[in-house]
């Protein structure tokens, strides 16, 4: 009977241990594409929209974005319909659109001109031109002819005719550096530039300079100055272009209240006299002293005739705007209000409403938009009528994205569509009748600087939260806790069958899918994502951007958790830091904090401190705006003792530094002051300066400390001076981010001898551009300010183009560099052979070149003279990258993987081993085959089963991040700068996890079988035992 | 003393049996019934002193030879080694682990190995046999001596530093830096 009591007990732990395994096996097939990972295409925040209606009457949304990219939305849904992405260099300058074809001018004194098909997003031809000496800044403008398929541009410093497919312009008329030329305005035979003139001391108002240039020849008919004491785009100013009456600037002078009208080339009179109270009967003379005059139009070419623009004034503290359209009566230009409305704090736009072909502007086109900005969102559509066509009013919280910068207004199938920006990077399409955007996309992120993961407290169980309630004293002790976890197991287990074992369950994750952000996700998530998930894959990323939005996805999903827009005084505050200053334990009731470093439009440095896990600001101040600017924000090794925040340390510049703390109290400065060691920093490598300074904190008396205030500092004593060599400039510098862990300390050689790893975090690594040409490469200790290494590349250079890139980890920094070793002038005498391309430098460190020797120190100190052995080799890289990084594991067991961003859209991720500088590069010997190197090959493969993005094409990625798990073997990935992409990746094989095809239900029916089987053997054999006794 | 005890249990049954059972058949030719259920002192009596030394001589040669044979299984063993190599495989694990335990065994055994020969019999004289049952030891020190040197060559002692890279403990930084 005993016998059979312990099976059932055996029977019973062996359901146990089996049920406690189906927690363990979700969602880990190594080669899930699109569900161990979530990819986001952006664009970045459009700087002009322009709504393209094509010949079928369907409507795409086309627009030029601060991050370089020209891309069509779907009107709908704000997908993407196609994008093209510019280089980060090339700055995308106009957007003109006429029927079925783009016309995008980019770049600055190298200016490139492309034609583009809308519908597919295809160059059609481009053209660009060589950078001239007499260029003027900002100078640029593009524009279709009419009746042509030609396309005049403003272009460097010259006017340029293009037919399509040019190799060169049809002419070109140097514009010899006359003005800052912005403005285009074609007509039938002859076109007009119109540019602010260059400002001389004999001369210092500012005046436009117009230039009629005949269309046929490219001949200059005439040119001349028209002084109004505006520049374009100024408030008091407007061009308008008609296709039947010509191109006027109409302009107010300061301090008077009539409008002086120029029509372009005509010198006799220059300009005539207008009085705005002829538009605006209510004017008075002193409302006229402070109107504005607005352009409507994004691209006032398309709305061939009938020109119009704003003027918005004060009255009885009012504010009101009134659309003004060009007409000519009797060969007589008139001015005449189309509708007049209130508008304060609204942005007015027209709708930028690229015109049928065919049937030419229609009312509804012509319509004008105004969205008041203050409290909650509403807008108005205006037709000709002092009533609005359509009205509308969107739910929506300021402190999320911040307020309204821009509308524009565009029509699908007759209902309008206005389309908000917000100053934190919102674009959201509004639709009359619904408090909901029809659809939104977050662009935000586009601007993210930085960023950090935040690890979600481990589910809790339902029994924890009731024991929280009840007895808290449960929680104390893991192992109370455990047993707690156990009960409810084993009560849960009583419903397993019902369940049908499990079998049938859905996913435990209920977070809603990834994919494109659009009419699914509720604009302001509903609820915070405040549970992680056993294996720690479900984490906060916290990002902060430069538009002042500091947002927090799910690193498993994407879903936002929270978003808050950080402002002072109306301006976002550009953050540039985020930190977790603390992190909460499981069911405590200390929130876990993010401290926010920023900086306000003056330079001052801001911090805000906020609840990580609902993006509550905390303190009283809320923002806090410090009486000094950083220069450089760091983490300190130590907490305030009552609130037990992590200290931040935030150096300003300058000949004498200050260093302050961050909490700014007398107890965090006593904690810093407390510190077992010294704390040095160093401020930075500055581009184009020449040397690296270091310094170390100093602590006063702690009498002093007392009275600590925000504008209370540290004096910190410089320490040391790093010098380039002469003539050499700092480029770039790169360091260690964050702790690092090493789990082993050596190399262990073929022959079981070690070589022990230099470790040291206070390392730096600077490039310089060396005056003699190539590129400079020092390892310098931020602690003593010692050179570790150095190494010289001559044949490498360092652009914006091809930027320097390192990553550091463990004993080994890796970096990137472009290099052309092809010799000036062609001869290749005594020159080494030819080679041009992207280099990945390995550099590994090691405490000596010999096995076995060690410092047998217990403590490592910068100040002992010992300098490490540097390994180092090269690979030539397969394409180029755009980031580095590397993957982190909780005990960095796992080996790692180092990541690529690549320029083609890639996260690519190679094996450790591959960069291994003492891969030997004759036939390996039996120590190194014993040490598994492989022999050294010169390339670095793009093996496209390592790329983590498989197919999405992840532009731009400027960052990428690596996270440990609670798994060993997986370690999350994060790629960011254009697009966003997650992932979670196992460089060592899901070791330590069971293998997607293992099956529990087999398990369960072998133990179950073998139970049965021990159950009905166990009596016979008992039976047989006792027989053959008494045989 | 006890295996001694039995041959004489077993003799003593003979007769029993013989004795109880009138079915038996005829003893065999030459075969001695007091001899056979005789005690010692009757066996000794049968000897003379001489025949006890020259049986203290053979047990003392034989002695020698039980010493000797675990050297006659090394060649044996060290073929074995040869034959499964260094490498570290279920085999060579297994060969190893014999030519470790088979001496440590053996050296464990050694009292039992020569008690046989150290009495003849109940009550006979002790034989001296220390200085074979020395060599049996050394030569069964010498085998385990080659399976660790098998062990060693097979990767398995941990005599490398890199065998105690795991145990040396991080250094500590003695400043901080940002």
């Amino acid at each position: 009977m005993l016998g059979s009591h312990s099976l059932t007990h055996a029977a019973l732990a062996a359901v146990l241990a089996v049920s406690s395994f189906s927690m363990t096996v979700q969602g880990l097939f190594p080669d899930e594409a699109g569900r161990i990972d979530w990819y986001r295409a952006q664009i970045g925040v459009p700087k002009s929209i322009v709504a393209h209606t094509q010949e079928d009457r369907s409507t795409n949304i086309l627009t030029i974005t601060d991050r370089n990219v020209l891309a069509s939305l779907n009107p709908d849904n704000g997908e993407i319909a196609w994008r093209q992405l510019f280089s980060p260099t090339e700055r995308i300058n106009a957007l003109k659109v006429r029927g079925s074809l783009a016309l995008t001018h980019s770049g600055g004194n190298e200016t490139h001109v492309r034609v583009w098909d809308a519908q597919s997003g295809a160059l059609a031809w481009g053209y660009s031109q060589p950078p001239s000496p007499n260029y003027q800044a900002d100078s640029g403008a593009v524009e279709f002819l009419r009746k042509s398929q030609d396309v005049l541009a403003i272009v460097g410093d010259s006017l340029v005719r293009l037919a399509p497919n040019p190799s060169k312009p049809v002419w070109e008329l140097a514009l010899n550096g006359t003005a800052s030329y912005k403005r285009l305005v074609v007509q039938d035979n002859v076109a007009f530039i119109i540019g602010d003139a260059v400002l001389s001391k004999k001369q210092p108002k500012a005046r436009l300079h117009v230039v009629e240039v005949s269309l046929k020849t490219g001949r200059v008919k005439q040119q001349y100055d028209v002084n109004t004491e505006r520049s374009l785009g100024s408030s008091s100013s407007v061009v308008l272009e008609s296709k039947e009456y010509g191109g006027y600037i109409l302009w107010r002078d300061d301090k008077n209240i009539v409008w002086n009208i120029h029509r372009l080339g005509m010198q006799e009179p220059m300009w005539d006299i207008y009085h705005a109270k002829l538009v605006q009967s209510e004017l008075m003379p002193v409302d006229m002293l402070t109107s504005t005059l607005g352009e409507l139009d994004a691209d006032p070419g398309l709305i061939a005739d009938k020109p119009r623009f704003t003027l918005t004034y004060t009255k009885d503290n009012k504010v009101k705007t009134v659309v003004v359209e060009m007409t000519h009566a009797n060969d007589k230009l008139e001015l005449r209000k189309v509708v007049g409305f209130r508008s304060d704090n609204a942005i007015i736009a027209g709708s930028g409403g690229a015109t049928l072909p065919s049937s030419g502007a229609s009312q509804t086109e012509r319509a004008v938009v105004a969205v008041r900005t203050s409290g909650a969102v509403s807008w108005r559509v205006y037709g000709s009528n002092k009533t609005p066509t359509h009205s509308g009013e969107l739910a929506y919280d300021a402190a999320t994205y911040g307020p309204v910068t821009a509308a524009s207004l565009y029509y699908v199938g007759g209902d309008p569509r206005v389309l908000i920006q917000t100053s934190g990077g919102l674009v959201a399409a509004l639709a009359p009748g619904s408090n909901a955007p029809v659809w939104f996309r977050d662009e935000s992120l586009t601007h993210a600087t930085d960023m950090t993961f935040l690890e979600l407290p481990a589910p809790a169980s339902s029994a924890e939260h009731a024991a929280k309630a009840t007895d808290p004293s449960v929680l104390a002790s893991p192992v109370t806790r455990y047993v707690l976890r156990w009960v409810e197991t084993a009560k849960s287990l009583a419903a397993w069958p019902a369940s049908g074992f499990g079998l049938f369950g859905s996913s435990s994750d209920t977070e809603p899918g990834s994919g494109s952000q659009s009419t699914l996700e509720a604009l302001v998530p509903t609820a915070p994502l405040t549970e992680g998930d056993h294996f720690g894959f479900r984490k906060l990323s916290i990002f902060g951007t430069s538009t002042g939005v500091v947002a927090a996805l799910s690193t498993q999903s994407g879903a936002r958790s929270w978003t808050r827009y950080l402002a002072d005084n109306g301006t976002a505050v550009t953050v540039e830091r985020v930190f977790i200053t603390r992190r909460s334990q499981p069911l405590a009731n200390t929130p876990s904090l993010l401290t926010v470093v920023g900086r306000n439009t003056y330079g001052n440095s801001v911090v805000v401190v906020l609840d990580a896990l609902t993006g509550e600001i905390l303190g009283d101040g809320g923002i806090h705006v410090l009486p000094f600017n950083h220069v450089k924000v760091f983490e300190l090794p130590t907490t305030e003792k009552t609130t037990e925040q992590q200290l931040l340390g935030l150096a300003t510049g300058g000949s004498e530094p200050r260093l302050a703390i961050w909490p700014a109290t007398a107890e965090a400065a006593k904690a810093f002051c407390a510190l077992p060691e010294s704390v040095f920093f160093d401020l930075g490598a500055l581009a184009g300066s020449s040397q690296l300074r270091g310094y170390r904190a100093e602590c006063p008396t702690e009498a002093e400390l007392d009275p600590w205030k925000e504008s209370s500092a540290f004096l910190p004593s410089r320490s040391w001076v790093f010098d380039l060599p002469e003539g050499e400039v700092l480029l770039a510098s790169s360091e260690y981010h964050g702790a690092q862990t090493t789990a082993l300390l050596g190399r262990v050689l073929g022959d079981r001898s070690v070589l022990y790893k230099y470790i040291n975090p206070h390392l730096v690594t600077l490039a310089s551009r060396r005056a003699a040409g190539g590129i400079g490469i020092y390892f310098v200790d931020r602690v003593s300010g010692r050179l570790l290494y150095s190494a010289v590349h001559e044949s490498a250079s360092v652009s914006d183009k091809q930027p320097f890139l390192a990553t550091q980890s463990e004993n080994r920094i890796i970096y990137q560099l472009w290099q052309d070793s092809t010799p000036v002038g062609g001869s290749t005498e005594g020159a080494q052979p030819r080679s041009k391309g992207y280099v990945t430098v390995v550099a590994e460190m090691f405490e000596s070149d010999k096995p076995d020797t060690r410092d047998e120190s217990k403590a490592f100190s910068s100040f002992d003279l010992k300098l490490p052995h540097v390994i180092t080799t090269a690979f030539m890289a397969p394409e180029p990258a755009t980031a580095l990084g590397v993957t982190r594991t909780g005990s960095q067991i796992t080996t790692r993987d180092v990541l690529f961003g690549l320029s083609s859209g890639k996260l690519l991720s190679l094996p450790d081993q591959l960069f291994d500088p003492r891969r030997p590069k004759k036939s390996p010997t039996k120590d190194e085959q014993a040490e598994g190197l492989m022999p050294y090959m010169p390339s670095l493969p793009l093996d496209p089963k390592r790329v983590l993005s498989h197919a999405n094409v992840v532009a731009g990625i400027a960052h990428i991040k690596s996270a440990p798990t609670h798994l060993e073997s997986t370690s999350l990935v994060a790629s960011y700068g254009l697009d966003l992409f997650f992932t979670r990746t196992s460089p060592s094989g899901t070791f330590d996890q069971l293998s997607p095809s293992f099956s529990k239900v087999n398990l369960v029916v072998t133990t179950l079988a073998l139970v049965v089987g021990c159950l009905l053997g166990g009596p016979m054999v008992r039976r047989k035992l006792t027989n053959q006794a008494w045989a | 003393m006890a295996s001694s005890n039995k041959v004489y249990a077993d003799f003593t049954s003979l007769v029993g049996k013989s004795s109880r059972g009138s079915k038996s058949a005829a003893d065999p030719y030459g075969y001695d019934q007091a001899i056979a259920s005789g005690s010692i002192s009757s066996m000794s009596l049968a000897h003379g002193k001489s025949d006890e030394e020259g049986d203290m001589a053979l047990r003392a040669k034989k002695g020698w030879e039980v010493a000797m044979g675990p050297g006659k299984t090394l060649p044996m063993q060290a073929f074995m080694a040869w034959m499964s190599g260094t490498g570290v495989s279920i085999f060579s694990i297994l060969i190893t682990g014999m030519i470790l335990m088979t001496p440590v065994k053996t050296i464990m055994s050694t009292q039992q190995t020569f008690a046989p020969l150290e009495r003849a019999g109940k009550g006979a004289k002790k034989l001296d046999l220390t200085m074979q049952k020395a060599a049996f030891v050394a030569i069964n020190i010498a085998g385990l001596i080659f399976g660790i040197y098998r062990l060693s060559i097979m990767g398995l002692l941990p005599t490398a530093s890199s065998d105690w890279l795991s145990f040396i403990p991080a250094k500590q930084f003695m400043e901080y830096s940002a």
